[in-house]
């Protein structure tokens, strides 16, 4: 294993989370992709009800780190992991519960939009469906999700249309819906806005800020501006090491740790 | 002379055999009616055998019925067998050295020529597999074999082997070329493996299906040589298909336009009535092929047109 010429330890700003509850832990979490280790011993609490925004470079580990947080990883081949992950105590790693089950309660939307093949209705009625729903049951969950997007409005004439139909925000929103309907307690957002234009992309961070009031959500993003408009605490990831954890804006104008201090003020690498 | 215009010539035996001559007629002097009435008899000929020299025996309705019955029956068996394979190779064979190995015995079969897979077929499904029936099932008629010859399950199978590494093969591109992120978004809604590959799937991979499908139909109606060592006969003695109880018999011998190809332009005595009656049946096997390649079509675009179900 490679040693960084950095400080590895994580720095986390004192009484950071003294006031919030936790929604999910990691404890020591790291992750191999065959014999190349992807991340080291990373110690993450994700607050209930916050947005925690996790910023790096491209190929620190983000993704990678998100994926470990649903179990998505697993979905690899070659890929090990070790440490804990804790959702309201359960270890989620640990065969107790069932992977399906980790996935609805950490739900998961990713850079790219990519509704599937299916109309605006029965993508977000999709986990709802494997779940056994029948169609009475489903109108008024699916309305809430789409609501919850701000979505509704703008599809409720046609919700038997083709999900493809949609503007690439709109699909996002529908992904963001797709996860909300399941109500997890925590959404992970892998680049949720990578694939937008501008103005689409200040929409849906308007909309994460509501969101950010009704589950915990994680937020990975190489977009600094992104990540210091949305989030409430943010946290620096370089090299699969987690380096600081901090508040946003003590973060971005006043690190604690040097190496984020020259990642956020782009004197990095 | 008839009303209609129609003449018929008495001859002597004797001189009708010398002549060569069965009936004649005066066709430029038929009426509207007598031309269509002549015309159905001569298609009824075509397609039911008549006594004319140049008449097929049987005419080519059985062997048309037998290669579209041949067909669906290989479709039956090597369709599901097919996808299942190409959905094992892709979800769970996918990586290391079994799945590259399976893959290359895949491609490898497709290219092995139809003759072997006759020789395969007759050992192992004939000899093999139909000789232990008849061991079992019906020892009270042997030496007479019931499954241990020839015959159209045999022939469906043989004919399924042949086309399992295009159907293998298709259906795998169809799916690998969903995006993965297709089959992630679903396993991070709660999906399980099997959910994902049932509800999602699948259903975008029924248009490589199709083409599997019609490949693999392709493929089967031109084989006909391994067809001749596993039951194809150029009169069947009672049709595979039939109004007796289970309709469908398939220990039984059949017949098969592409061996009416074969037999008519090589085997039979007069090559003025022979060959273009191989032509004709060629063009009815093109004509079959057709069909089932428009149907194919035609579902398909239904598939593509609907929403999928969930």
């Amino acid at each position: 294993m490679a040693t960084p010429d950095f400080d590895s330890t994580t720095t986390i700003a004192a009484q950071l989370f003294d006031d919030v509850a936790i929604a999910l832990r990691t404890r020591s979490l790291s992750l191999w992709f065959e014999q190349r280790q992807i991340l080291h011993a990373i110690d993450l609490a994700v607050p209930a009800e916050r947005i925690l925004a996790v910023i790096g470079p491209s190929g620190s580990g983000k993704t990678s780190l998100l994926r470990c947080l649903n179990r998505l990883n697993e979905e690899v081949h070659g890929c090990r992991i070790d440490g804990e992950v804790l959702l309201e105590g359960a270890d989620l790693l640990r065969a107790a519960v069932p992977v399906h089950e980790v996935r609805r309660r950490v739900g998961m939307v990713f850079p790219k939009p990519d509704p599937f093949p299916l109309s605006i209705y029965e993508n977000v009625a999709y986990g709802l469906r494997l779940l056994g729903l029948r169609r009475a049951a489903l109108d008024a969950p699916v309305e809430d999700a789409l609501r919850a997007v701000a979505l509704w409005d703008e599809v409720a004439d046609r919700l038997d249309a083709p999900a493809f139909a949609l503007t690439p925000g709109q699909q996002q929103r529908l992904a963001i819906a797709r996860a909300l309907a399941l109500q997890p307690q925590v959404l992970l957002m892998d680049e949720p806005a990578a694939a937008l234009d501008p103005q689409s992309s200040l929409h849906l961070e308007d909309l994460l800020r509501r969101l950010g009031r009704r589950c915990a959500i994680v937020l990975a993003t190489h977009n600094l501006q992104q990540a210091a408009r949305v989030a409430d605490y943010a946290a620096f990831i370089s090299d699969g090491r987690l380096i600081e954890v901090n508040d946003t804006d003590t973060l971005f104008t006043n690190p604690l740790r040097r190496e984020t201090e020259d990642y956020v003020t782009g004197r990095y690498g | 002379m008839h009303a209609d215009g129609r003449h018929s010539y008495r001859l002597g035996d004797a001189d009708a055999h010398e002549a060569g001559l069965v009936t004649a007629e005066r066709r430029n002097a038929l009426t509207f009616a007598g031309k269509l009435a002549f015309f159905g008899e001569r298609l009824r000929a075509y397609a039911f055998g008549g006594d004319r020299p140049g008449d097929h025996g049987q005419g080519l309705l059985p062997a048309l019925a037998g290669t579209l019955t041949l067909v669906l029956l290989m479709s039956l068996i090597v369709m599901p067998i097919g996808v299942a394979a190409a959905v094992h190779l892709h979800v769970y064979a996918g990586h290391g050295r079994i799945g590259a190995l399976v893959r290359g015995a895949v491609g490898s079969l497709a290219g092995v020529p139809s003759i072997v897979y006759g020789v395969l077929g007759l050992g192992l499904f004939v000899h093999g597999i139909g000789g232990g029936l008849d061991r079992w099932l019906h020892a009270d008629r042997l030496p007479v074999p019931t499954f241990g010859t020839g015959g159209l399950l045999w022939a469906a199978l043989t004919l399924a082997v042949l086309t399992l590494p295009v159907v293998v093969a298709t259906v795998e591109q169809g799916l690998a070329r969903i995006p993965d992120t297709q089959r992630l978004g679903s396993l991070a809604l709660g999906a399980t493996r099997g959910e994902t590959l049932r509800r999602l799937l699948l259903p975008q991979a029924r248009p490589a299906v199709l083409s599997a499908w019609i490949l693999a139909v392709a493929r089967a109606v031109g084989a006909v040589a391994p067809l001749m060592l596993v039951g194809v006969v150029k009169y069947a003695p009672a049709s595979p298909i039939d109004a007796a109880f289970p309709y469908l018999h398939p220990s039984r011998q059949f017949t098969h336009l592409g061996f009416a190809v074969y037999d008519q332009a090589l085997i039979s005595p007069d090559a003025l009535v022979g060959v273009p009656r191989a032509y004709s049946a060629a063009l009815l096997l093109v004509a079959l092929v057709l069909v089932l390649n428009a149907a194919a079509g035609l579902v398909g675009r239904r598939l593509r047109d609907r929403a999928l179900p969930i």
